[in-house]
């Protein structure tokens, strides 16, 4: 990842309103500074700054009128911890179960790693596409769980 | 010509935005000659203050959106040079009220250095 793109990443700790409003014209400033200032001085003086202003625009959009916190995402983020948390001990408790019973053996536990790793991945991805938008907030994992449970009690 | 300014910018006087935080007062200062966009602000409040004072991007645009949500700066999307210039750059102004609270806080600050010129400590290292 190039120090843009890192920089692009971690623009991502903004709040979205700030984000979207002020996202392009940072990366631009990020692109214009570049090459007047070394990169590590420019690294340094970027955590320091997004350490400081990151609280600060929470604390401005959470204590905001029209404020627009996507509680949605949140709540998604933590689903995910949940289900990815739930995934890996469950790969890992059968794994292990797996080795008790049959023994040590190389084949299995690649199979479990993958299964964990593929696990994992899925889940991020899914975190990932929720919070840049791809997936719509109404998709969203709780929803879906939601109106899963409802068809089958129907 | 686009101009936002916040509803309830008229309703506050220049002397309600007083004091003025650091990168706020640099911002309106270097706003002051004219419209400026994020990094052409960068480079002059750092020309200014001899270096001393680097405002990154966060502290930046953090201080912009305050300024605009107070309606002390517009965001004017006139270019001074369209044909040289990256389309995508945002260009601010100061407002009417953002000027009149620059000039309330420029005579705080005058009076503030006065008085402190005043005080024996400073007269005492004066030149002879």
């Amino acid at each position: 990842m190039t120090g843009e793109g890192l920089f692009n990443f971690l623009l991502v700790l903004y709040p979205r309103p700030f984000r979207m409003r002020f996202g392009d014209e940072m990366l631009r400033l990020y692109r214009d500074c570049y090459p007047n200032s070394g990169p590590f001085r420019l690294w340094v003086e970027t955590l320091k700054d997004i350490a400081v202003s990151v609280p600060r625009e929470w604390r401005r959009e959470f204590y905001r009128d029209d404020s627009a916190i996507d509680y949605t995402g949140l709540i998604d983020a933590f689903m995910c911890t949940v289900v990815a948390g739930t995934l890996l001990l469950g790969w890992g408790f059968m794994g292990a179960t797996f080795v008790r019973h049959f023994g040590p053996s190389a084949g299995l536990s690649f199979i479990f790693a993958t299964l964990a790793i593929a696990s994992l991945v899925g889940v991020l991805s899914t975190f990932a596409a929720a919070r840049s938008g791809r997936i719509d907030t109404s998709c969203s994992l709780l929803i879906t769980c939601e109106k899963t449970t409802a068809r089958f009690s129907r | 010509m686009n101009k936002r300014t916040a509803p309830h910018a008229e309703q506050k006087t220049p002397a309600d935005y007083l004091p003025l935080t650091p990168a706020v007062f640099h911002i309106l200062v270097a706003l002051g000659d004219g419209e400026s966009h994020g990094y052409a602000i960068m480079q002059d409040v750092l020309a200014r203050t001899g270096g001393s004072v680097r405002l990154s991007a966060g502290t930046l645009y953090g201080a912009v959106s305050r300024l605009l949500g107070d309606g002390l700066i517009e965001e004017s999307e006139e270019r001074p040079d369209p044909e040289m210039d990256d389309t995508r750059r945002r260009y601010y102004r100061l407002s009417d009220l953002g000027s009149r609270v620059l000039a309330a806080e420029t005579n705080r600050l005058t009076a503030l250095i006065r008085s402190a010129r005043a005080t024996k400590a400073i007269r005492k290292m004066r030149p002879a």
